[in-house]
């Protein structure tokens, strides 16, 4: 099976952003997590290790395909492997910190980054850490992204909670069925 | 309606535009009202309404409304004199209900007391201004019964000449969500506590726009859903913060209990009001608010669609009763568009990547 076939979808975002917790959340095997000490002093302030690689959950559906939920590394020296694991994805969420010092220029960061994935698939963005910091506001990330002419839905999730990422999944399907 | 005094408003210095738009507000106000109101042009009229103080007519002796601009300072307002009234407005020039109710009801019963010529024959089941009666005894408020043709509506449009065709009506509004929308003027009155029969509690904080919950608001759906009687207590902001202290999450944005209530209220009468209307959203509805979990394929259709009630929920297989608490809630955060035409973009989906779909969603929701 080549990489274009396998089935995934692909949560990015900031550093701390709650990836490799959301899929931890729902994986329904430990996910494979590669980390290491941050390299950058901004990160080690925020964590004391960070995903260089991928992170990698699965769950397997009715008739044995697996479906893969791949987590991008946080650090923008990692951006790279953004093309590599978005190839073929089924979808991309997006999560953003909202208790990030801009969060909202992440969230054009992220667009930017993933806008020839985006082209001809969707994304659902995720803001966590709402309960920390509730501004801005999910309005705001609407205005943000009236701007651009992106038309995803953006929700605040709790990344740690199950029912939340599930949110955030269901979000995708009925996008890629209505939108 | 025999029995009732009919107080005829002249407007002066509005368009016809502004003339509609207030007509419209005073049609969906009416059940509010303790008197019954007709705009007028005539200078025989018995009260006059102005945009602005500087406007009322030279030698005008009758009772005269102007409006206030939310944020002005209401100092600069106290001393117009007997026989003037403010009236608060938003930036489109649209009052809120529950102070247009207070005003206009305070100006026709002193027109009334000065005139001895009212025949007031209505049941009036007092939905007094709680806040002004607010003390440290419990006050009841006793919600009422919704009618299902009593409907209350919000003009919400930016554009004013559109607004009448624009509308984004709603269901008959809770007693509880006019207590908790934003007011500038509330004062002493933005702290308070909600109290059910049930036991279940609130506390909400309108100048932060928070309110504080021990338990999830989701326990709190039959209370919603029925309307239920509660009372409105006073709490003292230092009190709000210590409780606040010891509930996790600490306060939640306002904006997340009303559109809750607005949710779980009963909103079937929209159905009739939008019988002959299609409706789209703006955008999607932020879905990490309660309740939005199975509206998900509910608001990707509305996203992308604009059809009628009825289509969206044969398209989406949603009961009727659920689609419009959703527009519903959707209505308070002035979400939704009217049409006239329905315009359905059916994705071109591959029956395979289809039922790809439904597997995944399978395997996500599997316990």
């Amino acid at each position: 099976m080549t990489e274009d076939h396998k089935l995934k979808f692909v949560f990015t975002g900031s550093v701390g952003a709650g990836k490799t917790t959301a899929i931890r959340q729902i994986s329904e095997v430990d996910p494979i997590t590669t980390e290491a000490k941050p390299s950058d002093e901004t990160t080690a302030r925020r964590k004391k290790t960070t995903t260089v690689a991928m992170d990698y959950g699965q769950l397997t559906l009715d008739g044995g395909q697996l479906l893969y939920l791949c987590g991008t590394p946080g650090q923008r020296r990692f951006d790279f492997m953004c093309e590599i694991l978005t190839k073929g994805a089924l979808g991309l969420i997006i999560l953003v910190d909202n208790s990030h010092d801009d969060p909202m220029s992440e969230l054009d960061y992220y667009l930017n980054l993933n806008a020839a994935f985006l082209r001809s698939s969707a994304a659902v963005i995720g803001i966590t850490h709402y309960d920390e910091k509730a501004s801005p506001t999910v309005s705001d990330y609407y205005r943000v992204l009236e701007e651009r002419g992106d038309p995803w839905p953006v929700m605040h999730v709790d990344a740690r909670k199950a029912d939340d990422v599930r949110l955030l999944l269901n979000t995708m399907l009925a996008t890629l069925e209505y939108v | 309606m025999q029995g009732y005094r009919t107080i005829h408003l002249q407007l002066q210095g509005f368009s016809d535009a502004e003339f509609q738009k207030l007509d419209s507000i005073l049609a969906l106000a009416e059940a509010r009202m303790d008197y019954l109101w007709a705009l007028s042009n005539s200078a025989d009229a018995d009260v006059v309404l102005v945009p602005d103080i500087s406007l009322r007519p030279e030698g005008d002796l009758r009772p005269c409304i102007y409006y206030m601009k939310s944020g002005e300072n209401t100092a600069d307002h106290m001393d117009q004199g007997p026989g003037v009234w403010s009236l608060i407005v938003d930036e489109h020039q649209v009052p809120h209900l529950w102070q247009l109710t207070k005003v206009f009801n305070a100006v026709a019963e002193s027109i009334c007391q000065a005139s001895e010529t009212v025949a007031v024959d209505k049941d009036i089941e007092d939905a007094p201004s709680v806040f002004s009666e607010i003390s440290e005894d419990v006050e009841r408020v006793v919600e009422k019964e919704v009618e299902p043709e009593k409907t209350v509506a919000q003009i919400a449009s930016s554009d004013t000449d559109q607004a009448a065709n624009n509308t984004a009506p709603k269901a008959s509004d809770p007693l509880l969500l006019d207590l908790l929308q934003p007011r500038a003027d509330a004062g002493t009155d933005a702290v308070f506590r909600v109290c059910f029969e049930s036991g279940d509690c609130f506390s909400a904080d309108l100048d932060r726009d928070l309110y504080f919950s021990p338990q999830p608001i989701e326990t709190m759906a039959t209370c919603f859903a029925q309307c239920s009687a509660f009372e409105v207590r006073a709490v003292s902001p230092h009190t709000l913060d210590i409780e606040a202290d010891e509930i996790e999450g600490g306060g939640q944005p306002l904006s997340h209990l009303r559109w809750y209530i607005a949710l779980m209220s009963p909103s079937l009468d929209l159905q009739d009001q939008l019988a002959d209307k299609t409706v789209k959203l703006k955008r999607w509805p932020d879905l990490g608010l309660p309740g939005c979990t199975p509206l998900i394929r509910l608001a990707a259709f509305m996203q992308s669609n604009e059809a009628s009630v009825m289509t969206v929920a044969e398209k989406t297989e949603i009961p009727v009763d659920k689609v419009c608490a959703f527009l519903n809630a959707c209505a308070q955060e002035d979400l939704v568009i009217l049409g006239d035409q329905e315009a359905i973009h059916e994705k071109p989906v591959a029956a395979d990547f289809k039922s790809l779909l439904s597997r995944i969603s399978d395997r996500i929701n599997a316990e």
